[in-house]
């Protein structure tokens, strides 16, 4: 049996996710030889801390019941004070200076613990530090849930393809964005009225923007090129456009073509061109999927191109990757 | 009828303007030229294409013309819009002046917006349009997007071009 000491950082719904699953798939992941100890849980109110494994069922019922976390601290006092493997990093995403994640996980890989985020901006504003402190302390980073949710697509690239060299990555890398264009075409009404739908049915944020405005593709978009294609890209060398402007005639005037509108996220090497915008896509096209689902066309040198898709988002499914990351590193390192 | 043809001519100061000389004289209406010095022959001379709008007659004329001032015409044949690009524009497509826009795209001579439709929602609201454009070629199609493209950032209009695949 494999044991391993896990931190929960950010106990918000992907954090929270992560810990539910874990729990309910104890005896699975035991049966595969995997023993996954919860031993702390940060949030930026406190921390939960039990060395031989915290009972997930009852912080959570605590948390519901509006109570506060037991100990008063943060999650840079546990790391040197707490013995654990892996550091899962959930708090929420900054892209413009990546914290308080990036301090987390520079930390953690500092004292040699190994880390696995969700966490988009740390990744987006120092990829490049980040890999060069976890291989200087010997430490190992997973960051498959950063782009896609459930789609293994990090993964795939680094184990499957790793003979490939990958020249260009397009495809739907926002849920929330897809479900608006998708119920605007099928329904015909108006973005304001879609996303105000969205926003109760909790599909999209109270404040949207980064989903609608095209960030959050923008985002992964740098993650993929930096991580995936050997390049050294900033935010700043996306060119982005979001779905704000769609009209339900648009939508109209496509569909008269046989095709749909999609927020597209494209990364090409050559040319260093890096785009998200609003594209005509045929309906007899793979990138024409619908609802929240994400799907990326992966294009390589000897492989051609693969296309992988599958839902992008929800605690849920982050979890998957999350511990998909979490197992890999266990093998490796526990 | 529109007719590409290319010219052989002499790396030298002032052929092209002996080359255009003849073809002016038949009245014929020269739309553009693509002159490449870099792109040179094996005995150094180069190529230049010209696109001319002309009736059968005046081509005939324009033939013996190059020939008698001894411009070879390596080819030369009816020029088809054979590129064809279809996208979507969001925005105060009328109040901006549609006509402008349509007017900069034929007026480039290898290109043409061949199909538009538009269709407006309540007032104030932005308006949509699909438009189809063809072109003599993939480099022409590529200026014609420059020029749109230009228009649009101008004009505060967003562009929905198909996906490449």
């Amino acid at each position: 049996m494999k044991t391993a000491k896990i931190s929960i950082v950010g106990f918000g719904s992907i954090g929270a996710g992560l810990a539910t699953e874990i729990a309910k798939k104890k005896d699975f992941l035991k049966i595969k030889g995997y023993d996954l100890k919860v031993v702390t849980i940060v949030d930026a109110d406190g921390a939960e801390i039990d060395e031989d494994g915290l009972n997930i069922k009852s912080i959570i019922e605590k948390r519901e019941r509006g109570e506060d976390f037991s100990y008063a601290k943060g999650a840079l006092d546990l790391i040197g004070e707490i013995d654990q493997d892996i550091l899962v990093e959930c708090t929420p995403s900054n892209i413009r200076n990546g914290n308080p994640g990036l301090n987390h996980i520079l930390t953690s890989l500092k004292n040699g613990i190994n880390v696995v985020t969700s966490n988009k901006g740390p990744l987006v504003v120092a990829h490049k530090r980040i890999m060069e402190t976890a291989k200087k302390n010997n430490a190992s980073i997973g960051y498959e849930a950063t782009v896609g949710g459930a789609i293994p697509l990090i993964n795939l690239v680094k184990s499957n393809l790793r003979a490939d060299d990958i020249v260009a990555i397009k495809g739907i890398l926002n849920g929330t964005s897809n479900y608006i264009l998708t119920k605007m075409h099928a329904e015909k009404r108006d973005y304001e009225e879609i996303l105000l739908e969205a926003k109760e049915l909790g599909i999209a944020e109270t404040d949207a923007s980064y989903d609608v405005e095209g960030i959050d593709t923008a985002s992964k978009l740098v993650i993929l090129a930096n991580s995936l294609m050997g390049m050294d890209v900033k935010y700043e060398d996306v060119e982005v456009e979001g779905i704000t402007r769609i009209t339900p005639e648009s939508l109209d005037l496509a569909d008269e073509l046989g095709c749909t509108i999609k927020l597209i996220g494209e990364v090409e090497r050559e040319g260093k061109r890096l785009k998200v915008s609003p594209k005509l896509v045929p309906y007899d096209r793979p990138l024409s999927v619908g609802g929240t689902l994400n799907i990326v066309l992966i294009k390589t040198d000897v492989a051609g191109e693969v296309t992988i898709s599958g839902k992008g988002a929800g605690p849920k499914e982050t979890s998957s990757a999350l511990l998909s990351d979490i197992l890999n590193i266990v093998d490796e390192r526990c | 009828m529109k007719i590409k043809m290319n010219l052989e001519l002499k790396d030298e100061p002032g052929t092209l303007a002996r080359a255009i000389a003849p073809i002016s004289a038949c009245g014929i209406n020269i739309v553009y030229i693509v002159h490449d010095r870099e792109k040179k022959q094996a005995n150094g001379n180069i190529t230049v294409q010209i696109t001319v709008e002309a009736e059968e007659e005046q081509i005939k004329k324009m033939r013996h013309s190059l020939e008698e001032n001894k411009i070879r015409i390596l080819s030369i044949g009816e020029e088809r819009l054979i590129e064809e690009l279809t996208f979507i524009m969001i925005g105060h497509i009328v109040d901006t002046d549609i006509k402008d826009t349509i007017g900069r795209i034929d007026e480039t001579g290898y290109a043409e917006i061949v199909d538009l439709e538009l269709k407006m929602p309540q007032k104030k609201k932005e308006s949509s349009a699909r438009v189809t454009i063809k072109a003599v070629g993939k480099e022409e199609m590529k200026r014609c997007m420059k020029i749109i493209g230009r228009m649009a950032f101008k004009k505060g209009i967003t562009i929905v071009y198909p996906v490449e695949l």
